[in-house]
């Protein structure tokens, strides 16, 4: 198994494990290319590069673990910062975040190539 | 009896006779043949073994995925039942009502805060716990700046949590009163949703009944 199919496995027993809370999720270069993604819907690239901005634009502190968006309609995008890349994910609306926040960080305690924080 | 012992003896004759006519020759090629045989038998059941420990090999993979894939599909129909039954709960966490401040120090100590500012749309200050001026002004113009660049990207984005080691920051966006603000939160975040949104809800609140149209 290729590396990049190994982290789409990963990523879909991430959204197993996310029992539908999780809409789509998504492995994301340091540049802010997608390297492997999983999901029921379609991935938003210009959602990925907009928050990409942010943890580039330099007025933020540099030690940013995770930027968690709010948005109207109730669902969170947050994306995780690692050591070399990101991981994104979208989420239904009104999600469980606790159960989120706890599949990002499991991630982390599975040999993450990203050691995401 | 007498028949057996004298067949018997002939064959033992016979049997001598036989061995006294093995030369030296007939040994070495008899010793020659039993030793290729044994490598051949050798050979072969290297070669079967090396093949029966790959087709085993390959089973195991493939029953590994099979497991992992029914793995799957039985977390997804149990998370959607789990899911389902789980709803009524989640509408009582949300009636929880939310603190109803009349001032900003409420707050930061209701929600154990380390500081809150409020800035116009512009950037500009509106009112602020921390005591120093100059940083208070900084924190409004930060706060401006960084939904300003989310919201370039993503309209409907309008609270905003970004966790650091240690603490972190919140801003929102609050339209009925032209007004955005930052939260700095020092002890580890507020994990679950409730708590999360109930600080959101609580500044909404406060800001839009004190500054809003």
């Amino acid at each position: 198994m290729s590396e990049g199919e190994e982290q789409k496995v990963r990523l879909r027993r991430m959204l197993a494990e996310g029992r539908g809370e999780l809409e789509w999720i998504a492995l994301i270069s340091e540049k802010g290319d997608i390297i492997a993604k999983a999901g029921r819907n379609e991935i938003e690239e210009d959602v990925i590069s907009g928050l990409h901005g942010i943890f580039t634009i330099g007025i933020l502190p540099d030690n940013i673990m995770r930027v968690d968006v709010l948005l109207e309609n109730g669902r969170h995008i947050i994306m995780t910062k690692g050591k070399h890349g990101f991981l994104v994910c979208k989420t239904r609306p009104n999600p469980n975040l606790g159960r989120i926040y706890l599949i990002l960080r499991r991630m982390r305690y599975e040999g993450d190539p990203f050691e995401l924080g | 009896m007498k028949v057996i012992l004298l067949s018997s003896d002939s064959l033992m004759s016979a049997l001598l006779e036989l061995l006294m006519s093995i030369t030296l020759k007939d040994i070495f090629f008899l010793g020659l043949y039993t030793l290729i045989t044994f490598l051949l038998v050798r050979a072969l059941h290297k070669r079967l073994a090396s093949d029966i420990k790959e087709a085993n090999r390959a089973l195991g993979k493939f029953i590994m995925e099979y497991a992992s894939s029914i793995k799957l599909l039985a977390q997804m129909v149990v998370g959607g039942y789990a899911q389902m039954y789980a709803q009524p709960q989640r509408v009582r966490e949300e009636e929880v009502p939310f603190m109803r401040a009349t001032t900003l120090k409420d707050l930061l100590v209701a929600y154990d805060l380390k500081s809150i500012t409020i800035a116009d749309k512009s950037g500009l200050l509106v009112e602020s716990t921390i005591g120093d001026r100059k940083r208070s002004e900084e924190e409004a113009a930060l706060a401006k700046e960084i939904l300003d660049g989310i919201q370039r990207t993503l309209v409907s984005a309008k609270h905003l949590d970004i966790k650091v080691p240690g603490g972190g920051l919140m801003l929102g966006m609050v339209d009925r009163a032209n007004a955005c603000y930052i939260v700095r939160y020092a002890n580890d975040e507020p994990e679950s949703r409730r708590s999360h949104e109930a600080v959101f809800r609580a500044i909404d609140d406060y800001i839009i009944r004190k500054y809003g149209k």
